[in-house]
């Protein structure tokens, strides 16, 4: 009686053990897929980032090249922006009358036109024409 | 001071509609109905042309202009001994001064105010440098030999001299006297208020050029002044030089305006110490400027001006030309020691035909 009372016991214990370490597999083999998921998921950042640097660093290199060319451009502006001051300044100090007089430009240029007859020349001081 | 018409009227050669003139192979001919008058003056060709006048009166506008011409250079020209200039010059340094043609007068105000607005770069008394390099000018006939009046051969000594308050010329325009502290030569701007006053003289003479289709041209060695019509109705059409070659570079039309030159074509030579040299000098150096460039045009309303600017923007040289003229506004085309060509946005405007583009 006790011996099969064990038997009995025994056969539910081990049944149930088997029933968990049922469950526990199956819960192994998700977590398992799942890390596996996370590990492929990380290895495509980590071959994104590795892309992302590269280019940031052809960047890097491009824009290291075109600093000198943007300095000097930079120069250039502040040469251009000078100049437009002045003129600015020039024409202020031109009087209204001043600029009544100047000519008016009755001829646009024909430039690359067939060559016009010349009436006179232009020349250094005593040089004939 | 002098009464130079009777003089002025023997003098000159009347060569209306007598031939056509070539120019570059094209030929603007006496069939157009233009007059055209010639005679030497200030060491050039002074040249008239004439649309739209009668021939009576285009003879009395010629004879107008070349009496103008001669009492102009008789008070500004170095070359001549007799001349105001060259008497006035012999008093040089002397503060007190000596009455002078009022001509003179006027030409020293402006050669001192065309040295103010162009910040020296263009200065009337550059002739003592001038003859220091062994530059005598141009000779007032053809196939003479450049001279200078013995009184006129200042000392060899370099600097800008001025008066003892800073200034280098005195004036009275009133009583037209004037002092100077050092030997001038007023050379090209001389002939670009010639130019000035003679077109001046010719307007007042023939009123009827300001009539639609009349006009008229005025050339004195390379500097021209010209107003309305061409003979070939429109604009006077005016060839660039080109130092470097014998076609021009460009041609420039001109209606209401003049135009000048400053070029190292002919007054180039070399000194004693066997430099090569030319006759365009900087002041504020005493030596020849314009490097790179062969030859420099600019165009104004006026003639005197277009001749100093011509010459201020020579001596920025190559380097610096475009800048200056743009900064100015002037209408200029230079060509480089090496033949190519430039200009201004302004002087594109003017530019009728570029032998680079045709």
């Amino acid at each position: 009686m006790t011996a099969g009372l064990y038997a009995v016991s025994l056969a539910g214990v081990t049944a149930l053990q088997s029933a968990a370490d049922t469950q526990l597999a199956a819960d192994h083999a998700s977590a398992a897929g799942a890390v596996a998921q996370l590990k492929t998921t990380h290895d495509a950042m980590e071959s994104s980032l590795s892309a992302l640097a590269g280019i940031y660093s052809k960047a890097a290199n491009g824009y290291e090249a075109i600093s000198s060319g943007i300095a000097q451009h930079e120069q250039a502006l502040a040469a251009l922006r000078a100049q437009v001051s002045a003129a600015t300044g020039s024409a202020a100090a031109l009087s209204v009358s001043s600029l009544a007089r100047l000519p008016a430009v009755s001829t646009s240029a024909a430039a690359g036109s067939s060559r016009p007859v010349v009436n006179a020349c232009t020349t250094a001081s005593g040089k004939p024409c | 001071m002098h009464d130079g018409v009777g003089e002025a009227l023997l003098r000159m050669t009347p060569v209306a509609s007598a031939t056509a003139r070539e120019l570059g192979g094209a030929t603007a001919g006496p069939a157009d109905g233009s007059a055209r008058f010639e005679r030497r003056a200030m060491g050039s060709p002074l040249r008239l042309t004439l649309v739209g006048v009668r021939p009576g009166r285009a003879s009395l506008g010629w004879a107008r202009v070349s009496a103008a011409i001669e009492e102009i250079e008789e008070a500004l020209s170095r070359f001549r001994p007799t001349s105001d200039l060259v008497r006035l010059n012999d008093h040089a340094g002397d503060p007190a001064g000596v009455p002078v043609h009022p001509r003179l007068v006027a030409a020293l105000v402006a050669a001192e105010r065309a040295r103010r607005v162009t910040g020296g770069a263009f200065d009337a008394r550059v002739l003592r440098d001038l003859e220091r390099l062994g530059y005598a000018g141009a000779p007032s006939t053809p196939g003479a030999t450049p001279s200078l009046p013995a009184a006129n051969r200042a000392s060899a000594s370099r600097g800008l001299a001025s008066f003892a308050d800073g200034r280098w010329l005195h004036c009275d325009p009133r009583r037209a006297i004037a002092a100077v502290a050092a030997p001038v030569d007023l050379g090209g701007i001389g002939k670009g208020l010639a130019l000035r006053w003679a077109f001046g003289v010719l307007a007042a003479t023939l009123p009827e050029l300001a009539a639609p289709g009349s006009g008229a041209l005025l050339e004195a060695g390379g500097d021209l002044v010209a107003r309305g019509s061409a003979p070939q109705k429109g604009p006077w059409m005016v060839g660039i030089e080109d130092p470097l070659d014998a076609k021009e570079p460009a041609i420039v039309a001109l209606q209401d305006a003049a135009i000048c030159t400053s070029s190292v074509a002919v007054h180039r030579w070399r000194t004693a110490e066997g430099r090569d040299v030319h006759h365009l000098l900087d002041p504020r150096t005493g030596e020849p400027g314009g490097s790179g460039l062969a030859a420099v045009t600019v165009s104004a309303p006026d003639p005197a001006w277009a001749e100093i600017w011509s010459k201020t923007l020579f001596l920025e040289g190559a380097a610096r030309i475009g800048g200056r003229a743009r900064a100015e506004g002037l209408a200029a085309w230079w060509v480089r020691d090496d033949g190519s060509l430039e200009m201004t946005p302004a002087a594109r405007e003017r530019t009728a035909w570029v032998r680079g583009e045709a």
